[in-house]
């Protein structure tokens, strides 16, 4: 399909989610949250290759697990709901319903967003757009590319530990530890190596 | 004495930035890893009794950590809002389904969670403004969360309960740990050229 929602400036598809979230947080109708939920899924059928689509529907999974709990909870403690406890009274139902749409809705506006931006666009638009100062866009620029050796140090600390014969399992506190060590004395060592290249934290070099 | 620049965006070093930067990517990884499992897990199994949206508040305070864990150990105004935002903005790239949501309350705990450091005026770091700083993050959300779940639909019992429950996980995660795990790190020696590191080896914080 076409591939127009991509090509939208970041920023501002940021500030529109951003706004119409907002806007939905305080507005209570359920027709209002099927229309942005299908609008949104519609926008990104037609506007975001079909590989996006679909990963879309896969994050929805755990959505549709929320809004059922959602739903089930409007059901049982909606405050019209009748004094006794497990009867299903027509407006408990619709009190379900809407509080179960709300999250398909602002998932939808979210999914909308993220499916479709790449994140260093995202930072080198806000520092045009938003006058973000360049060593907060730096800064996160280099977090976000420090990414994969973060999962690197953790794998090798993960190592380390089974090397000497301690037992690991998937919650343990002690690789993320010395992971953590690791990553804290890159942002020192960053900052100095960045410095060192001609970077300055106010002015253009 | 602290200067007139403290309190500006200004005073953050390139390397205050990286870092704060570091935890709110760190902390975001976690979140999302946290809201996935528990989606899969505990609100399903408790969705038929109508208590599948408690399941989330249990693991709340982890929500929360990145907001007190970097104010506590960078100390500049301004931090717990920015990396509370940051933690936000990186769960939004990492494709979390529950972004829309994510970033307006990412931003609201952050500020509940300043507050609570803006009282002292960001001098005194210890268990009781952590502990506060996580209340707060508490608070704020809570109000964000009445108007977006539509709660004033749902009997007040459930409403109470859901506040307690999400206090006392921030309290244990944002506020206990997040403590524990700066407070290790710091002896370990990694964070001596930030405040926390600098306070602990007894010399006086170098002021810009």
């Amino acid at each position: 399909m076409f591939n127009f929602l991509s090509k939208i400036n970041p920023f501002y598809k940021f500030v529109f989610i951003i706004v119409s979230s907002t806007i939905l947080t305080f507005l209570h109708f359920l027709w209002l949250n099927v229309a942005v939920f299908g609008i949104c899924l519609l926008l990104l059928f037609l506007g975001a290759p079909s590989k996006q689509f679909l990963k879309a529907l896969k994050f929805l999974i755990p959505v549709s697990i929320l809004a059922f709990s959602l739903f089930m909870s409007g059901i049982h403690f909606g405050v019209d709901a009748s004094s006794e406890l497990g009867s299903v009274s027509f407006e408990s139902t619709q009190n379900g319903l809407n509080m179960s749409t709300r999250v398909f809705a602002f998932a939808s506006l979210g999914l909308l967003f993220a499916l479709t931006t790449d994140s260093h666009a995202l930072i080198k638009s806000m520092q045009k757009e938003a006058k973000l100062p360049r060593k907060f866009a730096y800064g996160m620029l280099c977090a976000v590319n420090l990414l994969p050796y973060m999962k690197q140090e953790y794998q090798h600390a993960r190592l380390a530990f089974l090397v000497r014969g301690e037992r690991i399992h998937f919650f343990s506190l002690k690789p993320i530890f010395s992971m953590l060590v690791h990553c804290f004395q890159w942002s020192e060592t960053l900052s100095i190596a960045m410095f060192s290249k001609g970077f300055y934290e106010d002015g253009s070099i | 004495m602290k200067s007139n620049s403290f309190w500006k965006l200004s005073a953050w070093k390139l390397k205050d930035v990286i870092l704060a930067s570091l935890i709110a990517v760190l902390f975001a990884f976690i979140c999302f890893a946290v809201v996935h499992f528990v989606a899969f897990t505990l609100t399903p199994l408790l969705a038929p009794v109508g208590f599948g949206d408690l399941a989330m508040e249990f693991v709340f305070g982890i929500f929360f950590m990145s907001a007190v864990f970097a104010p506590y150990i960078i100390r500049k105004p301004g931090v717990a809002t920015i990396v509370g935002t940051m933690t936000g903005v990186v769960q939004i790239l990492m494709g979390s389904a529950f972004a829309a949501t994510l970033l307006i309350s990412a931003f609201v705990q952050g500020l509940g969670s300043e507050a609570a450091f803006a009282v002292f005026r960001y001098k005194k770091f210890n268990i009781l403004t952590v502990i506060l700083a996580s209340l707060g993050a508490t608070i704020t959300s809570f109000i964000l969360a009445w108007y977006r779940g539509s709660w004033s639909e749902v009997i007040p019992t459930i409403v109470i309960l859901r506040f307690v429950i999400r206090a006392l996980s921030a309290c244990l995660f944002s506020g206990i740990i997040s403590k524990l795990l700066a407070d290790r790190l710091a002896k370990a020696g990694v964070l001596k050229s930030y405040p926390i590191g600098q306070i602990r080896s007894g010399n006086e914080p170098i002021s810009d």
